[in-house]
């Protein structure tokens, strides 16, 4: 659930108001301010497309109690999820942006299901012939 | 019932627009729905309750499998259609199968064409089987944009509208501006995504079963409303719904610290030891570890914030509500994704996929490729219908098809907190819904039908002092009316099914009952629910596998 904007470094520029899909977000004068924590469910897209990392959505479902706001700045964790994606001022990368999951392929190697799950057993059969070029 | 203008301040809407095919929901469905009616020379409008590439579990950041088939590799095609049949348990169609991964293929592939990079693996090869939602849907929203596409964000469809007995458009309103809307349209495709009943995972916010309820007042049917008792391990004080980051390398712990299985095994833990942990355990290796962490980033985002360390320790789960957001049951569709109600078409969640999966569960791969392929082919449809002699362009006279909820009651004898407190009630618990029993449904049915009598007649928006507040009032009274209902169509289904089949479980019926091999159950119905069995029957003529 979202916890805080940093309003320091928030320049009310609007854009987390425009993407919430539930509307969590209102501006005020300065910045934008957060109207309607209740609606929120941890999509936190709003980090993502925040341009200046102002904001902190914690993992939690529920409001946390006794966060520290300055401990959390002063972690460098604001702006980490949407670095971990690649996007930049508002924006996705043209693409994935990465190929970890394919590394992640290879690295474990793809040992055969058991013979039991038929399902996985199939899917395994011929699970390397999706890839092109 | 029918009527006019009313509950919009008079005859005048803030936003008046005419286009021949209108999308309601801009999650995978809507988009794709929407960009091949634009391929098909029809002009589009979607609206979308929250914002096109945020919105539902697609909008957010986990990793997303999608099956797709290449087009000339025999051998792959019939193991991945096939690998799909013992758990769809005699209630699936597997021409569909072939039709659903061949065009999510083209659907990847367009959007190759369209500049989208996949991912290349050590030797060059490029991957299309796995999505990050909230990167896919502002790529396709940029794509659809371009294409001339109208999207109108935070506007949620209150009512549809009909013309002659067809679909023709729906009325709503915008959340952040109070404005009211009509789009008066040909044809109108409804992907408004399952329901998880709020019960709280990520992205459910948005998904409150409106699209039910739009076409169930317009007309349309349900099938397979019994699959859907479909739940997921959690982290315990998060919404993260999601098993790709711990497959094949987690293991999960009933309150003794004994092993246990996912699914049945998971739930007995729950219920009878009080407790379950997981751990991702089965790895040492800590370059996997590092890239188990960046592929799946926004789950990782809980462990690292809360600094849990979820290979070396145990972390608590619970086991929550996913509901039509990854069951099968939804609005019965033919084989154009038309519903009953001529020019009405529905693609991705909120449909039946029971052609793809039968009684079983979608799991993410196919749920994305069923969201892509319906989309594009009801958008089709939908483009053709508009066009045709019923469709006329959307230049009909129109009347208002909501029932539920739309108009202000002088007498409220139920409020919206209430309607939502008996349904989470009813739907939620592991006990009810999870493992159902006749007993215990006919007691959840009792209470959901006496609630419906209140409902019906005395369920209104109370009204507030702004614009802005009006139209949240009026979305939230929209949205308790449609969990209810979808809640009466759900176990009004399951109570029918006197056995257990996929994603229906059943205390006293514990067994598949081969009297019962090849029937769906239709539902519907507003004052009165009604069901009806049906035989299974291929609809899709010839095998695209041969």
């Amino acid at each position: 659930m979202i916890e805080f904007i940093d309003e320091t470094s928030c320049t009310a520029c609007g854009k987390c108001v425009e993407i919430c899909p539930t509307d969590v977000f209102d501006l005020a004068s300065a910045s934008a301010i957060i109207a309607h924590k209740e609606d929120c469910t941890s999509c936190m897209n709003c980090e993502l497309y925040c341009p200046h990392d102002a904001i902190y959505v914690s993992p939690l479902k529920d409001p946390e109690v006794g966060l520290d706001r300055s401990a959390i700045i002063a972690s460098g964790v604001m702006g980490s999820y949407r670095k971990a994606l690649h996007w930049a001022d508002g924006r996705g990368p043209s693409g994935t942006g990465d190929n970890w999951a394919l590394q992640l392929r290879e690295r474990q190697g793809e040992r055969p299901p058991p013979p039991s799950d038929k399902i996985r057993t199939q899917l395994y059969s011929v699970r390397d012939r999706n890839l092109i070029g | 019932m029918t009527h006019d203008h009313s509950g919009y301040g008079g005859s005048e809407f803030d936003i008046d627009l005419s286009t021949d095919v209108l999308v309601i929901g801009g999650g995978p469905a809507g988009v794709w729905a929407a960009l091949s009616a634009i391929d098909d020379g029809s002009t589009v409008v979607v609206v979308e309750k929250g914002y096109v590439g945020t919105s539902g579990p697609f909008g957010v950041g986990a990793n997303t499998g999608i099956y797709y088939i290449m087009p000339n590799d025999r051998e792959q095609r019939d193991a991945i259609v096939a690998a799909r049949q013992p758990i769809a348990f005699g209630l699936s169609d597997p021409a569909w199968g072939y039709r659903v991964f061949d065009q999510s293929y083209a659907n990847l592939d367009a959007m190759a064409k369209w500049g989208f990079e996949w991912p290349r693996n050590s030797g060059g090869k490029e991957d299309r089987g796995s999505l990050r939602g909230p990167t896919i849907m502002a790529f396709l929203r940029s794509v659809l944009l371009k294409k001339g596409g109208i999207v109108l964000d935070h506007s949620p469809a209150l009512e549809l509208l009909k013309s002659d007995g067809a679909a023709a458009g729906a009325r709503g309103v915008n959340k952040q501006t109070g404005q009211t809307w009509q789009v008066r349209a040909g044809s109108v495709v409804i992907a408004t995504g399952g329901t998880a009943f709020l019960s709280g995972i990520v992205g459910d916010r948005t998904h409150t079963g409106d699209g039910y309820l739009l076409a169930a007042e317009a007309g349309a049917d349900f099938s397979g409303m019994e699959f859907t008792g479909q739940y997921h391990a959690a982290p315990l004080e998060t919404n993260l719904t999601r098993g790709a980051y711990r497959s094949g390398v987690g293991t999960y712990y009933d309150n003794n610290g004994k092993p246990t299985l996912e699914g049945r095994q998971l739930v007995q833990a729950l219920l009878e030891t009080g407790g379950a942990w997981d751990q991702l355990d089965k790895t040492n290796d800590p370059v996997t570890q590092d890239l188990i962490r960046k592929t799946h980033a926004l789950c990782f985002q809980y462990f690292e914030r809360k600094g849990i360390d979820p290979f070396r320790q145990r972390y608590p789960i619970n086991f929550v509500l996913e509901g039509t957001m990854r069951a099968g049951g939804g609005i019965a569709i033919d084989d154009d994704l038309q519903t009953r109600v001529p020019g009405l078409f529905a693609a991705g969640d909120v449909t039946s996929r029971e052609k793809l999966v039968g009684a079983g569960p979608p799991g993410g791969g196919p749920a994305s490729a069923w969201a892509f392929a319906t989309g594009h082919i009801a958008g089709r449809s939908a483009s053709a219908f508009s066009k045709s002699a019923r469709g006329r362009g959307g230049v009909r006279a129109v009347t208002g098809a909501g029932r539920i909820g739309i108009e202000t009651v002088a007498k409220p004898r139920v409020t919206t907190e209430e309607v939502l407190r008996v349904v989470k009630e009813e739907i939620h618990p592991l006990e009810k819904n999870y493992w159902r029993t006749g007993a215990g449904m006919q007691r959840s049915i009792e209470r959901f039908e006496s609630l419906w009598r209140d409902v019906a007649t005395g369920l209104g928006p109370v009204s507030q002092g702004d614009a802005k507040s009006t139209a949240r009032e009026r979305l939230k009274t929209r949205e308790a009316a449609a969990l209810l209902a979808t809640g009466r169509w759900i176990y009004a289904s399951a109570n029918e099914r006197t056995e257990s089949r996929g994603l229906h479980r059943r205390k006293d019926f514990p067994d598949m009952d081969p009297g019962q091999d090849g029937q769906h159950i239709l539902s519907g119905g507003l004052d009165t629910v009604w069901l009806r069995r049906t035989p299974h029957v291929n609809t899709l003529t010839n095998s695209q596998g041969t």
